[in-house]
């Protein structure tokens, strides 16, 4: 068993991306990785900045917002998974939105997304997402039509079985 | 996944981010979460003023739609602060403007349903978002306000149909 770390030991040492074009919203989140232990948190007001930024600073985790302009999360979730222009296309991706129908967390899940959770935020919800994320990542895929995390819920995260799917190659 | 997907490759990365914090984070953490309740606590003297700014914007959006219509910047403007009510409603302690605010998101989320949604049933949102703060009522526990929620997603789904 490895050793568990406390939260604000680990938070510590993550660097922190917020992406959100609403000033309010960036400051709840702000808020709420302070109190979880985080110091190194950068801010961004659109999926532009966000980009500029994560070519010149290390991220290890990005929140960001799905509704923004000039271009939205999705498309910024696109560009950072593009393997042949990204800076860092494994990164790991939390999406926070107002947009709770499946159909849109689908589409979210489809861009690339890593996590997905519905406003309102709430610290549980957000820690339990941030605390996934280190511990049990999940595996890319890369097929013709998509790259990103593995879309599938996994009920077993700790399984350790053969992959199961056809013409599935691990690397 | 679709056939046309085929074939898959899977690549686990080293995990860094746990090599990074030492180990595993403890699944739960009562102190962080502690921590965290008492800063969201702390901000909400803010929460108020916060709500208001969203709903002068979300009013002055919606007089200029009064005189350029729906299909506008103007109209697109009602839905994104339509869109951060919804998001931002009930962390500000109003739940019945979150419930509201979809239905007014829902009703014109996109240049085709902007196109076609009947302005009066727009405002009819925008006032109902300012009425419940002007009365100081919350969630749809308040019976008015929840006649009021029913009444719009009624209209708002007659015309959209539900959500999926």
């Amino acid at each position: 068993m490895a050793q568990m770390i406390p939260a604000d030991k680990a938070f510590d040492q993550l660097n922190v991306m917020v992406v959100d074009d609403n000033a309010a919203m960036r400051g709840i989140l702000r808020a709420l990785l302070t109190a979880f232990g985080c110091r190194r948190i950068v801010e961004a007001a659109n999926g532009l900045k966000a980009l500029e930024l994560l070519r010149e600073t290390p991220i290890d985790v990005m929140i960001c917002d799905w509704k923004m302009s000039p271009i939205d999360g999705l498309e910024l979730v696109r560009n950072i998974r593009d393997p042949h222009n990204s800076p860092a296309p494994f990164l790991p991706i939390i999406m926070i939105t107002a947009y709770s129908e499946r159909s849109k967390i689908n589409i979210a899940r489809d861009s690339g997304v890593t996590e997905f959770l519905v406003k309102p935020v709430t610290s549980e919800a957000l820690f339990k997402r941030l605390q996934v994320i280190v511990n049990r990542p999940r595996p890319f895929v890369r097929t013709k039509m998509f790259f990103g995390p593995d879309r599938r819920r996994r009920p077993d995260d700790d399984y350790e079985g053969p992959e199961r799917r056809s013409d599935a190659v691990s690397i | 996944m679709t056939k046309r997907e085929k074939p898959i490759e899977i690549i686990t990365p080293p995990n860094m981010l746990r090599v990074k914090v030492g180990g595993r984070i403890a699944p739960a953490d009562p102190e962080a979460i502690a921590r965290a309740e008492k800063a969201l606590q702390q901000m909400e003297v803010e929460f108020e003023d916060w709500i208001n700014e969203e709903v002068v914007k979300l009013e002055k959006a919606m007089a200029a739609v009064k005189k350029v219509g729906l299909a506008s910047p103007e109209g697109e403007a009602v839905f994104v602060i339509a869109h951060d009510l919804r998001g931002l409603g009930t962390t500000y302690k109003f739940p019945i403007v979150t419930r509201i605010a979809t239905s007014l998101a829902r009703l014109i989320e996109d240049e085709e349903r902007r196109a076609t949604a009947p302005v009066a049933l727009v405002g009819a949102h925008v006032n109902s978002i300012r009425a419940a703060l002007a009365q100081n009522v919350r969630d749809d526990k308040h019976p008015i306000g929840k006649a009021l929620a029913e009444e719009l997603e009624t209209q708002v789904i007659a015309l959209v149909g539900e959500a999926q």
